[in-house]
């Protein structure tokens, strides 16, 4: 109502004297203008929001500019000449300074200034720019006289019409700031300017209607503005408050939930920690349950207990005969454990001990004892530091103590057995290079048992002549898993015999791991082989001598026979020498006739000699071949298998390979099966020997004795190879069982085979 | 040394075989040798002939020497044996000298004594030899006598007179007489003691009174 009486009286001004319109309208937007500022200056505290520090100061300065813009407005005649373009310029001035205001102060919506740095920047900023009209005469003509508006002036308005609508954009955007009532006057107030611009934009006298519904328009605008203000900052000081205190409710209600939120949270985990407490207590019960035969709770002062009745069940008793008191429990300990489970409570009454611990024996109500665990603490303490309360629990481990009794049993029996068997166990950490042995082993090596040892520290000890001998059996070891050899060591000096038997564990990757061993001293056994060894060869040779002893009327025939020859011959020659006319060729038939006999004689001796040759111990292996070796077993034979009168055949294969061995040995196993086979044909009408040789495959070669004798009990053959056994009467039994030694030594294979009915096949194998 | 007289080796050993053969001729033997005793058996009809003596090794493959010996003796064949062996032992020898071997002779053996072992070996079958050839010429002699001048002959080695002869055989003394004479003749004696030795020689035996 107001307004419109306002906006009559300014018309009828202008009406009657447009200068005084302007004069006036101006004024009243530059009173407004002023009051916004000394508006925001007031109630700058409650305003939150810093656009209205913004427009505060910016219509400050645009109240200024709109000023002088009123004071040169065409007419006033205050600036002399040319005043229509000063009031334009500064018009464009107030308007720029006013849009850009509106535009800048978005930016503070939700960002916080000072006033006093906004008044100097506004100041500055003004000082320069009307500096530039009054002083320099810089700025661009905007009004020229008779022309009109220039069209620098009236892009300009187009480009702050812009810039409003920009503003206004802004403000739109940012509408959740304001309230609904200032949003629409800010609003209001952009539109108003945007369509009082459009309006000067169109006049060409700056006394035309477009000038004047434009300055109608501006009060509008300016009023606008204020209004906001007011509405913000006065009339409703709170609602803008209430605004924020809403939206900080808003917010304090999505704390609220959000809390509500982590407090249901928190009850969860709460929840699931009191039930897993719980779980705990629980399995804690079980445990004990499982674990223990019963809790107990002791008044130290009064002797006062408390006994579970799992405790009173476990030793057979019922919770009636059982007294709560001390006493009871002393009477069942075992009397011989009683000193010893007082010393064990006074050590931990004491401080002593943190926990009471010991293992002693109840008696069960049935008179029998238990092996009893019994473990507690002291929970309270008098002021003195005595003891007042003890909680503890007690355990069946009756069978543990069997169990722990057989395993030192055990344990003592199998180091009983390594003491026995000169042995020791070790096992090896390839990670560490540590050696871990066991006792007895230590005992072997002589070494300490506080000296930790490596594998390389029993190197040391391994005899120098076995060193390269036992790494590489370790080499071989590495990658076959396992290695059982032999060999010495030198231990305080001495030699000894170790046999090793190690065992490699490879891990995922199968890198070895660990290595177990089993170490023997052998040193006694090894002494012993030796002796056998020698008593063996004694004994082969014995045996070779009895088998000759066989045979000697044979051998003397055998001898015999050249030596007969050469006597006849040499008593023919001597007789030939007599005659007066001596045949001289004869005689010399003579002496060529005895030599020969006499190096047939010579050949029999040098093979019985062979024959009887003791050997030594180490096996004396050359190459032979092995029919000649045969040859050399029937020189001697032949006599006495004419006095026997055996047929002999013989099969010699000409093409085999030399064999490795040793020739006396060999010609021994031929001598006695030719020997056997010989007695088997005893008495037999048909008396017939087969010897042969051949190629049994392609790495061995077979030497066979057939007889047409007896045969031989097939249900005994396996007992024939083995000492002291014979089918012959006087037989001691030794002759098949060294044969066995012997081939076995050559790595071969001694067997007979009956091929017909009649007679036996006992033949030999040898690798080529 | 008897002229003609051979040796006969049978020995399986070469050496042996050879040896002996040179030992014995340069004795002057003639010498025949086998290898086997087999053999030997085939062919054994030149030792009637002229003295002779066998050379045998015990021990050959085979039949061996005491075989040969016991072969012999049981085909009637008749001749001494030197055995000679290897390895001979006693109670072998002790059965092939009861057998009627000369001798046994163990290899190897001294020559001198294997020389005297043929020599009287050959000297006896010289003897031998003789004495067979004797009884065949009486043998012949007595088949011509007539079975009464046989009769007569038997008679007459008893030693009996003839008067009594004529009395055991219900003759005359006369008759006697004549047949004596007869017997005397054809036997080529000439006396009733000669008579009495080719009885002996033949096997005779004088009669007998009933």
């Amino acid at each position: 109502m107001l307004t419109m009486l306002l906006f009559s009286a300014l018309y009828l001004a202008s009406r009657y004297n447009y200068l005084l319109f302007h004069t006036t309208a101006e004024i009243f937007s530059i009173v407004i203008a002023f009051s916004i500022f000394i508006l925001v200056l007031n109630i700058r505290s409650y305003l939150k929001n810093h656009y209205f520090f913004i427009l505060g100061v910016a219509y400050l300065f645009v109240g200024a500019v709109d000023l002088l813009h009123t004071l040169a407005y065409e007419g006033m005649g205050i600036f002399g000449s040319n005043e229509t373009n000063h009031a334009t310029q500064l018009w464009i001035i107030a308007r720029y300074s006013e849009s850009i205001s509106l535009l800048i102060a978005l930016y503070f919506v939700t960002r916080k200034t000072k006033l006093s740095v906004l008044f100097a920047i506004y100041f500055i900023a003004h000082a320069v720019i009307l500096s530039s009209v009054f002083i320099f005469d810089l700025f661009p003509v905007c009004f020229q006289e008779g022309v009109g508006l220039t069209p620098f002036k009236i892009i300009n308005e187009y480009v702050i019409m812009a810039i409003l609508g920009f503003a206004l954009w802004g403000l739109v955007r940012n509408r959740g700031s304001f309230d609904r009532t200032v949003m629409r006057l800010l609003a209001g107030s952009i539109i108003t300017t945007i369509l009082a611009e459009s309006a000067f934009t169109r006049y060409v006298s700056a006394y035309g209607t477009a000038n004047m519904i434009g300055h109608f328009l501006k009060i509008l605008s300016f009023f606008f503005i204020y209004k906001a203000i007011i509405q913000v900052g006065i009339q409703h000081p709170f609602s803008s408050f209430f605004r924020e205190l809403t939206q900080k409710e808003k917010k304090l209600l999505e704390y609220q939930s959000e809390l509500e939120a982590l407090v249901f949270e928190r009850t969860t985990k709460l929840n699931e920690a009191v039930e897993r407490l719980q779980e705990n207590e629980r399995r804690l019960e079980y445990a004990l349950e499982a674990t223990t035969d019963g809790v107990w709770d002791w008044n130290v002062k009064t002797g006062e207990v408390y006994f579970s009745s799992k405790w009173i069940n476990s030793l057979g008793y019922t919770a009636e005969e059982v007294p709560n008191h001390v006493s009871f429990w002393e009477n069942i300990v075992h009397p011989d454990d009683l000193p010893r489970v007082r010393e064990a409570l006074q050590d931990h009454f004491e401080g002593r001990t943190s926990l009471y611990k010991i293992e002693n024996r109840l008696r069960r109500k049935s008179g029998e004892y238990r092996w009893n665990l019994d473990r507690g603490k002291v929970v309270e303490w008098d002021a003195n530091g005595d003891p007042l309360r003890m909680v503890g629990t007690d355990s069946d481990i009756t069978e543990r103590k069997k169990a722990q009794e057989a395993l030192v049993m055990s344990e003592r029996l199998l180091r009983k057995a390594y003491e026995v068997a000169n042995s020791g166990t070790w096992y090896y950490d390839f990670a560490s290079n540590i050696v871990s042995w066991s006792v007895g082993f230590r005992e072997i090596l002589g070494i300490s048992q506080k000296v930790p040892l490596t594998y390389d520290m029993y190197l040391d000890l391994v005899h120098p002549d076995d060193l390269e001998y036992v790494k590489k059996k370790w080499q071989i070891a590495l990658e076959e898993g396992s290695y059982d050899e032999e060999h010495r060591i030198i231990v305080d000096g001495l030699v000894r015999w170790v046999r090793s038997k190690v065992e490699i564990e490879f891990d995922d990757t199968g890198v070895p791991s660990r290595a177990l061993g089993v170490t023997q001293d052998i040193t006694d056994y090894k002494i012993s082989q030796q002796d056998a060894e020698v008593l063996k060869s004694e004994l082969s040779h014995i045996s070779r001598v009895a088998t000759i002893g066989e045979l000697t009327a044979a051998i003397a025939h055998e001898l015999n026979q050249p030596l007969t020859a050469i006597l006849n011959n040499a008593e023919t020659g001597l007789h030939l020498l007599t005659e007066s006319n001596p045949d001289v060729k004869e005689i010399n038939d003579i002496f060529i006739d005895i030599i020969a006999d006499n190096k047939r004689a010579s050949d029999v001796i040098t093979k019985l000699r062979n024959l009887l040759k003791k050997s030594t111990t180490a096996r004396e292996f050359a190459f032979i071949n092995i029919n000649e070796l045969i040859e050399g077993v029937l020189a001697i034979l032949y006599s006495e298998l004419v006095i026997r009168n055996i047929t002999l055949k013989k099969e010699l294969s000409d093409t085999l390979p030399l064999v490795r061995g040793d020739g006396v040995q060999l010609q021994q196993v031929i001598l006695n099966l030719i020997s056997n086979a010989l007695d088997a044909m005893e008495g037999e009408p048909v008396r017939s020997l087969l010897i042969y040789t051949a190629q049994a495959d392609k790495s061995n070669i077979e030497v066979g004795i057939s007889d047409t004798g007896s045969g031989y009990d097939k249900e005994k053959s396996q007992l024939l190879f083995t000492p002291f056994y014979s089918t012959k009467r006087n037989g001691l039994g030794m002759g098949l069982a060294i044969c066995n030694a012997i081939i076995k030594a050559h790595n071969g294979r001694i067997g007979m085979r009956s091929d017909s009915s009649k007679g036996t096949t006992s033949f030999f194998t040898l690798p080529v | 040394m008897k002229p003609n007289a051979l040796v006969v080796v049978i020995d399986d050993d070469p050496s042996i075989r050879k040896s002996l053969k040179r030992l014995l001729h340069s004795r002057g033997y003639t010498v025949e040798l086998f290898n086997s005793a087999q053999e030997f058996l085939r062919k054994n009809d030149f030792i009637r002939s002229s003295p002779c003596c066998l050379i045998l090794d015990v021990r050959m493959p085979g039949l061996d020497g005491m075989d040969l010996h016991r072969e012999l003796n049981k085909r009637n064949i008749s001749v001494p044996i030197v055995f000679i062996s290897g390895h001979g032992d006693i109670p072998m020898s002790v059965k092939a000298m009861k057998r009627g071997a000369v001798d046994f002779l163990p290899k190897p053996f001294d020559t001198k004594k294997l020389l005297e072992a043929i020599e009287s070996a050959i000297d006896k079958d010289a003897a031998i030899k003789k004495s067979q050839k004797d009884f065949q010429k009486i043998k012949k002699l007595i088949e011509k006598l007539t079975p009464r001048e046989y009769e007569t002959f038997r008679w007459l080695i008893t030693g009996m007179l003839n008067k009594q002869i004529a009395g055991e055989m219900g003759v005359t003394e006369k008759t006697i007489k004549v047949h004596r004479a007869r017997v005397m003749e054809k036997l080529q004696v000439d006396s009733v003691a000669l008579l009495v030795r080719i009885a002996d020689k033949a096997g005779i035996e004088p009669a007998k009174k009933i």
